[in-house]
């Protein structure tokens, strides 16, 4: 069975990046455009694993990210964001992977495959 | 006769002259003014507690070049204040009252001024005779008021060299504040800029190697694909530079020996000196020198350093880094041939973004800059335009004093 990701990012083009590349893994895709969105799809959706830019106007990732932990404990989180900053501050805390956003996407994929436990 | 020579006494103490090139003058003046075959001044060395001699005219025998500060007439000057009017039984003989003189041999009478506002003592005077004299009441006072100008115009020398070292230190730490002002200034930008700039980068690069996969591996129009792909990782290099810099981590700080950090980061760069034709000196204490560091960081601020001066001399020369102790301050020198920067340049080195090189990010210096603040040391710069430039890093040994302590 396909695992289904949640990709939640505010722009547009990041997030048709995200889903052709993952689509190529063989992942089925769903997108959220905001915090509250994401919140709504994970509803009714069955999602395997979310991808949480944390810059995001509204609601901002990491208020997401606790929402999400909130009530669903066990679903995989990977914060993906430009600032290294929240490295320390977030990334031991409560996702299960940290991504610093760049357009080599090897490592985000990586990070993907090794969570949903998929053969590459 | 006696007006005459104190103006003239005045007007050279008073010249633009260097100090020692008037006192010498005025030696000469006073040895052919006065009956005497030799005149001597000596300046006061402080630190080292001797009075050195500056200037002499006529006889050169019996000139001693250093007296302690207790030895001899010089020293009973000092401690009394006093002008000392000697005479000597004869030519052999050294010592007057009781108190020895290795510069009276030769003569047979001697005057010695101490050179003092009152206060302190900056030197002494002395005018020797081989004939047996005295002097004249009039030349008595005029050479006790040309001794007071004199210790005014070493007084003043001293005030003045003082001033210019504060003033320097004043406008080297002004440099550092502004240069810290700007860089807090750079850091609020930066993180602002890094995620508007960054995500449309990943869109642009991540697209484009999607469009790479798309084409046939035979298509020409692989080679503008990858263009974009390469100037777009160059973009983000530079934005992840400035996010790196900004970024505060907390350093772990450890205690390093300068001296391994300093030599990896050196064998970096082996392979490039061989290529530039750069011969590398290396002069390392042999003493380890301890200092609270976190490794990783320091290495990283040699590396600018180093790359810099690799940079600079792009036609071959010599790279030459050195450490040593100094004091409490571990000081690692960075140096090179490459012409150095003009003059009107310096003060920007420091500054984010400021680059004369056509592929620099102009971060180099400034993120040295910041790592060394962190470690309580600072960089001084020393450019000598068209010879070459050297940078000193001082670090705070550790130990029980020196700390904090500046
Ligand atoms: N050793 C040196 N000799 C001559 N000029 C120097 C030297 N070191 C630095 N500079 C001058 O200072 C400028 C700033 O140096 P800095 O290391 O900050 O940036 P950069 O070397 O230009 O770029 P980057 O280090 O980011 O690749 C240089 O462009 C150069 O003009
Ligand atoms: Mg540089």
């Amino acid at each position: 069975m396909k695992k289904r990701v949640l990709i939640v990012d505010d722009e547009e083009g990041i997030r048709l990046l995200y889903k052709e590349e993952l689509e190529e893994e063989g992942c089925d895709v769903e997108l959220a455009s905001s915090g509250e969105e994401a919140l709504e799809k994970l509803e009714s959706d069955n999602i395997d694993l979310v991808l949480l830019d944390i810059k995001m106007p509204g609601m901002d990732g990491v208020e997401v990210l606790r929402k999400v932990k909130e009530r669903w404990k066990e679903l995989p989180v990977i914060l993906c964001t430009a600032y290294p900053h929240y490295k320390q501050e977030f990334g031991t805390w409560a996702s299960d992977a940290y991504v610093v956003k760049s357009s080599d996407l090897r490592e985000l994929k990586e990070k993907v495959k090794d969570i949903l436990k998929m053969s590459s | 006769m006696g007006y005459e020579i104190l103006s003239k006494v005045i007007e050279l103490t008073d010249s633009n002259l260097g100090l020692d090139q008037r006192l010498k003058k005025v030696a000469g003046l006073l040895y052919r003014s006065f009956p005497v075959d030799h005149c001597s001044i000596y300046r006061r060395d402080k630190g080292e507690k001797l009075f050195k001699i500056v200037a002499a005219g006529g006889r050169r025998k019996g000139s001693v070049n250093a007296y302690r500060e207790d030895e001899g007439l010089a020293g009973l000057a000092r401690r009394s204040k006093k002008a000392l009017e000697v005479s000597t039984p004869s030519e052999e003989s050294t010592s007057w009252r009781g108190v020895e003189d290795r510069g009276l041999s030769g003569y047979r009478s001697a005057f010695v001024y101490p050179l003092t506002d009152g206060k302190s003592c900056y030197g002494v005077l002395y005018l020797k005779s081989t004939n047996k004299r005295t002097l004249s009441t009039t030349n008595r006072k005029l050479l006790g008021v040309i001794a007071k100008q004199i210790a005014a115009s070493i007084k003043y020398d001293e005030n003045i060299v003082r001033l210019k070292r504060t003033y320097n230190e004043l406008k080297n730490l002004q440099t550092r504040l502004a240069n810290a002002e700007k860089l807090m200034a750079l850091g609020e930008l930066s993180a602002t800029l890094a995620h508007e700039i960054k995500n449309p980068l990943v869109s642009i690069g991540g697209f484009a190697t999607r469009l790479k996969k798309k084409l046939d591996p035979g298509s020409p129009h692989l080679v503008y694909v990858d263009h974009i792909f390469n100037q777009v990782t160059r973009l983000e290099e530079i934005m992840d530079d400035i996010l790196n810099f900004t970024e505060d981590k907390s350093l772990k700080f450890s205690l390093q020996n300068i001296n391994p950090i300093v030599d990896e980061a050196l064998g970096l760069f082996e392979e490039a000196c061989r290529n530039q034709n750069i011969e590398v000196i290396k002069d390392l204490s042999k003493d380890s020198i301890q200092v609270m560091a976190d490794p990783h960081q320091l290495k990283i601020a040699f590396d600018n350093l180093i790359a810099n001066a690799i940079q600079s001399m792009e036609h071959g020369g010599t790279l030459t880094v050195k450490t040593r102790k100094e004091n409490d301050w571990g000081v690692v020198e960075v140096s090179d041939v490459g012409g150095g920067i003009a003059p009107g340049l310096v003060g920007d080195i420091f500054n984010p973004f400021f680059t004369t090189k056509k592929s620099g990010t102009g971060l180099g210096l400034p993120i040295t800059h910041k790592i060394i603040t962190k470690h309580d040391g600072h960089i001084e710069v020393f450019n000598e335009y068209g010879k070459g430039m050297t940078f000193a890093v001082k670090l705070p040994c550790a130990g029980k004093r020196s700390r904090r302590k500046r």
